[in-house]
């Protein structure tokens, strides 16, 4: 079989434990979670879901910052902790949220593209160091000159975000994992950002997982989407379609309860009757026996508090619930 | 660090800095000096202060300007020696046991906590006492021994935190390697504090300086702020009314630890980093 | 008579030496009984405006010059902005919500205690029996579990938390509750529970919310009106449908523009070039610089806001007559 060309990972779990007092619990922050990106073709997948749904952990677990319970994760068929730690960085590079916490406020701005460039060998001299940044940060939209001798501080965030993105391009990565590059940055200024990765992906050949909880720009995007709900991947597929027509009823959920910019599509008194119950406390969601969204669901049934459902195939996606058990 | 924004912006800085400055002054004349510290009777013994003997004699038959000068210049270097040995210590300990974490750092605090919990003092006076009168600097390398530990706590919990700061993972990801992260990316982020320790390090190593010298424990032909005081007490100078051989040791040291405390204090309000990004306290 | 009057404020922050104009020569008046909402980038000015009108002005932040009229009920003396008298207000006629408001709470205490230091702080001569009643019946009014006092703020989720502090600020049943980006933190599903809650206390009590933020999809949603400030002045103030509808100002034109939408598959595009730098901003419209349409006297003179038709106002040259 060939090897995949992409990310692979393989019913990953990780399991953490809380102390309240003298009762330990553990919770699963990412729970059997099998996904597959390619990057030949290259696609932008988006990981999307409220806070605590466990997209965060999963990202740290690509980039190695973590390590899976159970489970693997492989790069074109090869498991990534069994790579060169130089090998696997020029692989996949990270974007992480706050573009200011990224570089460091008391050095210059271009240390980090610099030191990209020296340790992974990209050029020797001087003035090839100086082409290639100059090179990266035209990708980006902006140039050598622009930032020269700048500090973080001298910078808005969304050109903060870019010169992070042209740092992680100096490798020619295959994968960059951008967990919520664009939350801080105003509702206004996501789009440049956005449309970045959207032209990286058909200049570079680049793949993005695109880590969000926003929904507007992840339908702006991508190609595909998995939907997590506390650590579990509820509904996985081809963007457009899911965003369009969600079917499993978190989805639905997200979908009903995400504001558009149109004052004709208002929402909030649509939900006047509704009671949405909030739970006190997330670690109590985190324990239930069957779907985590049981205690949440307008269609649960006895079977959903007592059995974690299996992955049902339909319309060309893979959706956790056991509405639609018969399409198995 | 903005040496020159604190000069010009905090009194307190300013009053300090100046200070310390005229008593480091005051104690390097003593490489000029056409007088050996370690002679006596050399001068009229007893005489206030005049024309002739700016800060007049003591009983030992000593020129007091020149004594005082020798004393503040040993005092210091004691205090720059055991600050500066002990703030390579406290960095060392500190950042290993943050950066390795697990069973190191366990390992490394256990160490560090049993040396915060010894009474330095009294080790000290039983350290003093076993050797009998240790070379004066030798005294202070000892004591740079015991005087790390606190501040190794404050290094490591620096260097935690600046390894869950996001620009650590972009450090890793483009490819620096953990000597050039630890040297180049996090000691500059220590500096402010490394300096804040370092003259608390060594108010409180003059202290203990005077201290175990007042007690007769130290190398007592070297002239030094207490052991100065020790001699004036030894012949009875205040009941002689030989007044100005305690005074003035006694409030050249008050300058310099209040001008040391007032550095402390400016450059503390500094290192926080509210107060940095208002652009000092206006 | 408006509610609120706001004549000319300008205000700056000092810092470094250097002054930032945070809000430069901003005129417009917020009537009763309605919900209005001012949009911006961050570093427009909006949450600096927001302070003003609540009277939260402090060092390094002054007020350079301008007037504001509160016309509350029941009141005889007309209050201005000045720290002695609104302040007396606060609470009662006037409540803030600023940004990150939920952790305000003092995390050691329960929510009963942050109650009780708000009566202790505004005591009205009300008893603390009588005080703990209506924060019952005014907790219970909005749905919002009693037993909610006795926990601590760590044991709340963070929409909790801000329906909390909605709770505090609406207890006394203000003219006018200002709001500096009270959901921006929060995931979506219970963004509308905090934007519902506070529709239902302005359905109830028929008060005007003055929300800030810069999420237009939140504006759209929630308010009756809109203003729309770039670079501390306001360039467009116009109703909510008018604005997304018939956008005028260039500036609100290409943010309308950028948003993406479900179900819109065209490209989008962002806003060019990057906010002014407000310690030394460009001449005349501030906008110019970025703009497709400028023309000289964009450079050289500053456009007043100007009332196009009854609803809709703009500041800018290519629209004036």
């Amino acid at each position: 079989m060939n090897a995949m060309e992409g990310i692979s990972i393989k019913n990953v779990t990780k399991t953490y434990s809380q102390r309240i007092l003298f009762s330990k619990k553990t919770f699963n922050a990412v729970e059997n979670v099998s996904l597959d990106i390619t990057t030949d073709p290259p696609e932008i997948f988006s990981l999307v879901g409220e806070s605590g749904s466990g997209k965060s952990t999963l990202a740290n677990m690509i980039l190695q910052l973590i390590k899976p319970d159970i489970g693997e994760i492989l790069l074109n068929g090869k498991k990534i902790n069994d790579f060169e730690m130089l090998e696997f960085m020029k692989k996949i590079q990270p974007i992480f949220q706050d573009p200011f916490d990224s570089f460091d406020p008391m050095k210059k701005t271009d240390l980090f593209i610099y030191e990209t460039v020296k340790n992974f060998n990209i050029a020797r001299n001087k003035d090839s160091i100086n082409y290639i940044i100059d090179q990266c940060l035209q990708k980006v939209g902006l140039n050598y000159q622009m930032i020269k001798g700048r500090y973080p501080h001298e910078f808005s965030g969304g050109q903060l975000q870019r010169i992070a993105i042209a740092r992680a391009l100096v490798v020619k990565p295959l994968f960059l994992v951008a967990d919520e590059p664009v939350s801080m940055l105003d509702a206004s200024l996501r789009i440049s950002i956005v449309n970045l990765f959207k032209q990286l992906k058909e200049k570079e050949n680049l793949s993005v997982l695109y880590i969000t909880h926003d929904l507007s720009t992840a339908y702006y995007i991508s190609d595909r989407i998995g939907v997590m709900l506390r650590g579990n991947l509820v509904e996985i597929g081809n963007a457009k379609e899911i965003l369009g027509e969600p079917l499993h009823p978190y989805t639905q959920f997200l979908m009903k309860a995400l504001l558009e910019p149109d004052p004709d599509k208002t929402k909030i008194s649509l939900f006047d009757n509704e009671k949405n119950e909030e739970k006190m406390t997330e670690v109590s969601e985190y324990q239930l026996k069957g779907c985590k969204y049981a205690n949440r669901c307008p269609n649960v049934k006895k079977i959903c508090r007592e059995k974690n459902p299996e992955y049902y195939y339909i319309k060309n996606r893979k959706i956790k619930c056991f509405l639609y058990e018969e399409f198995k | 660090m903005n040496f020159k924004d604190l000069i010009k912006k905090d009194m307190r800085f300013r009053i300090g800095f100046i200070i310390i400055l005229l008593i480091f002054c005051f104690s390097s004349f003593s490489f000029f000096s056409p007088i050996d510290p370690f002679s006596t009777y050399y001068v009229p013994v007893n005489r206030p202060p005049s024309l002739d003997y700016i800060f007049g004699t003591n009983s030992k038959g000593q020129d007091l300007f020149w004594m005082t000068s020798f004393a503040f210049r040993n005092s210091i270097f004691f205090g720059l020696i055991t600050a500066s040995i002990s703030r390579i210590i406290a960095l060392l300990v500190g950042t290993v046991s943050g950066y390795k974490g697990g069973k190191t750092d366990s390992v490394l605090m256990i160490i560090n906590d049993s040396f915060i919990t010894l009474p330095v003092l009294l080790v000290m006076i039983l350290i003093a006492m076993v050797f009998r009168r240790l070379p004066f600097f030798l005294l202070a390398v000892v004591l740079a021994f015991f005087g790390w530990s606190w501040d190794a706590r404050l290094f490591r919990s620096q260097i935690l935190s600046l390894k869950e700061r996001k620009l650590t993972y972009t450090a890793r990801f483009s490819g620096m390697k953990t000597l050039d992260l630890i040297f180049k990316i996090y000691f500059p982020h220590l500096t402010p504090i490394f300096f804040s320790t370092f003259i608390n390090n060594m108010i409180w190593s003059l202290g203990l300086e005077v201290t175990l010298s007042v007690l007769g424990l130290t190398s007592l032909q070297t002239p030094s702020i207490g052991t100065t005081i020790y001699w004036a007490n030894q012949h009875q100078a205040l009941i002689l009314g030989v007044w100005w051989w305690l005074a003035i040791p006694l409030i050249g040291a008050i300058l310099l630890f209040t001008s040391l405390y007032l550095l402390i204090v400016s450059l503390n309000e500094y290192i926080d980093p509210r107060v940095r990004a208002q652009g000092g306290i206006s | 008579m408006s509610l609120l009057e706001i004549y000319e404020i300008s205000a700056y922050y000092v810092h470094n030496n250097s002054t930032t104009k945070a809000v430069d020569n901003v005129s417009f008046s917020v009537e009763e009984n309605e919900i209005f909402g001012i949009a911006g980038e961050s570093g427009c000015g909006k949450s600096t405006l927001v302070k003003t009108i609540y009277g939260f002005i402090e060092p390094p932040l002054y007020l350079d010059k301008g007037k504001i009229i509160y016309n509350f009920k029941d009141s005889n003396e007309i209050n201005s902005v000045t720290k002695k008298n609104i302040s007396s207000n606060w609470w009662k006629k006037i409540s803030y919500i600023p940004q990150g408001s939920m952790n305000v709470l003092n995390p050691v205490r329960r929510i009963k205690k942050f109650f009780r230091n708000l009566w202790k702080a505004h005591s009205m001569n009300l008893s603390y029996e009588k005080y703990y009643n209506l924060v019952i019946s005014h907790l219970h009014h909005l749905g919002l579990p009693a037993d909610i006092l006795e926990y601590y703020p760590h044991q709340l989720s963070g929409g909790m938390k801000q329906r909390v502090v909605i709770a505090a600020a609406s207890l006394f049943h203000p003219e006018l509750i200002v709001a500096d980006e009270p959901t921006s933190a929060l995931d979506v599903g219970v963004q509308l529970d905090v934007l519902r809650l506070l529709i239902k206390i302005q359905n109830e009590y028929k008060n005007t919310i003055i929300i800030v933020a810069h999420d237009m999809s939140v504006m759209a949603n929630f308010c009756s009106r809109i203003a729309i400030m770039y670079a501390g002045n306001i360039v467009e103030v116009a109703e909510t449908k008018a604005l997304f509808k018939n956008p005028l100002h260039p500036y609100t034109k290409l943010l309308i523009d950028s948003l993406p939408k479900i179900g819109d598959i065209r490209e989008l595009k962002a806003i060019p070039g990057s906010p002014p730098d407000l310690t030394s901003p460009p001449s005349g419209c501030k906008f110019h610089p970025r703009c497709h349409f400028a023309k000289n006297i964009c450079i050289k003179e500053e456009p007043n806001l100007k009332k196009i038709t009854i609803d809709h106002a703009v500041a800018c040259h290519l629209l004036e007559r």
